[in-house]
């Protein structure tokens, strides 16, 4: 009861993993939630590395519910197939029962070939899925957002980077399911309607509960497309004002 | 990174939205309202008047209005984890004015439609919660100084703590 209370103050969660061992059991599922892989430049796939080993070892990457996954775009070129070498695969093959999951900068045709390999132990498990600056064509990206046959929420952040053209070899991808999408859509910073109308087309039409837009444009769209469903609509005020400019979004 | 919105949302603006076809719409939630009270009001006020006058659903029913760290002035939230700090009397008054304002933009939207009004503490958990407290405050007073009778039910408070990542 008393760490139900504190789920959302890692701090003091933190302080109860000490009390006894049952406290800790109690506690360290909450506790251990959010998991973050950040690649960074200085030591290439080290530190992630580390952390995945080390997480292992105490038996906790099953716990994760929530993985984000961050990459310098500028430095790597995007999360590509080669920053998972067979060491970093072996662990984040473990985390297996991630319900949100948040990739920054995913380069998705490197991932094309083997997708079941990278991602496959997902495909089950997620409810939200998180794309920042995806790469890849419109197809391709839908065909990825397909994989994940139990998908109810989705977030686009910032417009899709590299090829944004469908090549000849994409037109034949088929989404291999079309997620339920009931849940939330958040969309922040896009010019590219393209996507989703290539999205609406591929699933089918989409039947979100919620929407929360920012900084989108062709938000009509999106709202006719969600007529039916639509339970909940996240406006800013801000964005409204004339032409007065302001900071939209910060990440 | 930060973004300009206007420079993306400059296709399409808001104030050409309309929700008369969306007709299972129940809530609608405002984020980013303005902390600044020197801001004229008078943009956002048109603004929800004119989204309130496109829903034609029969299941609206309320505005859920969106707080975060930075609305409250006992919040510190641009330090590595936010943290609550100590106010001063001036800062309290000042605080209570916030709201005071925020309950005028939306008795004004009353008018239009009527609508029940959710405050919600969409805050960082380690702050616990003291900007409930503030809420709750902040209602009671309106309440004993205006009442709520124009409004679809009594204003009422919610808590969403949001998860950090320790790392």
């Amino acid at each position: 009861m008393i760490i139900a209370y504190l789920i959302y103050d890692s701090y003091s969660l933190r302080a109860c993993t000490l009390t006894c061992y049952s406290w800790y059991i109690a506690a360290v599922p909450h506790l251990h939630h959010t998991f973050a892989i950040i690649f960074v430049p200085w030591c290439l796939n080290l530190w992630p590395l580390y952390f995945l080993r080390s997480m292992h070892v105490l038996g906790l990457l099953p716990l994760f519910k929530d993985l984000r996954i961050h990459v310098e775009e500028h430095l790597y070129h995007g999360l590509s197939a080669e920053r998972f070498d067979r060491s970093i695969l072996r662990y984040f093959l473990a985390l297996t029962n991630v319900r949100n999951l948040r990739l920054d900068y995913l380069d998705i045709p490197s991932f094309m070939a083997r997708v079941q390999q990278y991602f496959g132990h997902f495909f089950p498990t997620v409810e939200s899925l998180t794309l920042k600056t995806p790469k890849g064509s419109y197809r391709q990206i839908v065909y990825f957002i397909g994989l994940f046959q139990h998908l109810e929420d989705l977030e686009l952040i910032c417009d899709p980077a590299g090829p944004r053209q469908d090549q000849p070899g994409d037109l034949t991808l088929v989404p291999p399911f079309t997620p339920p999408l009931r849940g939330w859509l958040k969309v922040q910073c896009f010019t590219e309607v393209e996507l989703l109308k290539v999205m609406i087309g591929l699933f089918g039409g989409i039947q979100f509960r919620g929407v929360d837009l920012s900084a989108v444009q062709e938000v009509q769209l999106l709202l006719d497309a969600c007529a039916k469903t639509l339970e909940t609509l996240i406006l800013r005020p801000i964005e409204a004002r004339g032409k007065q400019r302001h900071l939209g979004c910060g990440f | 990174m930060w973004v300009l919105a206007n420079d993306f949302a400059a296709g399409s603006s808001l104030w050409d939205l309309d929700l008369s076809r969306n007709k299972s719409l129940r809530t609608l939630k405002l984020r980013a309202l303005s902390v600044n009270l020197d801001d004229p009001p008078d943009t956002t006020s048109s603004f929800l008047k004119h989204i309130l006058s496109t829903i034609t659903s029969s299941a609206f029913s309320e505005i859920i209005a969106i707080y975060e760290d930075h609305h409250f002035r006992g919040v510190e939230p641009w330090s590595k984890w936010p943290h609550l700090r100590e106010m001063s009397r001036a800062e309290r008054k000042k605080e209570a004015l916030f709201y005071r304002s925020h309950f005028k933009l939306f008795r004004e939207a009353q008018k239009v439609r009527s609508f029940g009004l959710v405050l919600c503490a969409s805050t960082s958990g380690f702050v616990g919660e003291y900007p409930v407290q503030v809420l709750e405050e902040a209602v009671a007073e309106e309440g004993a100084k205006r009442g709520f009778g124009d409004f679809l039910f009594e204003p009422s408070v919610m808590y969403d703590p949001q998860r950090t990542c320790l790392g």
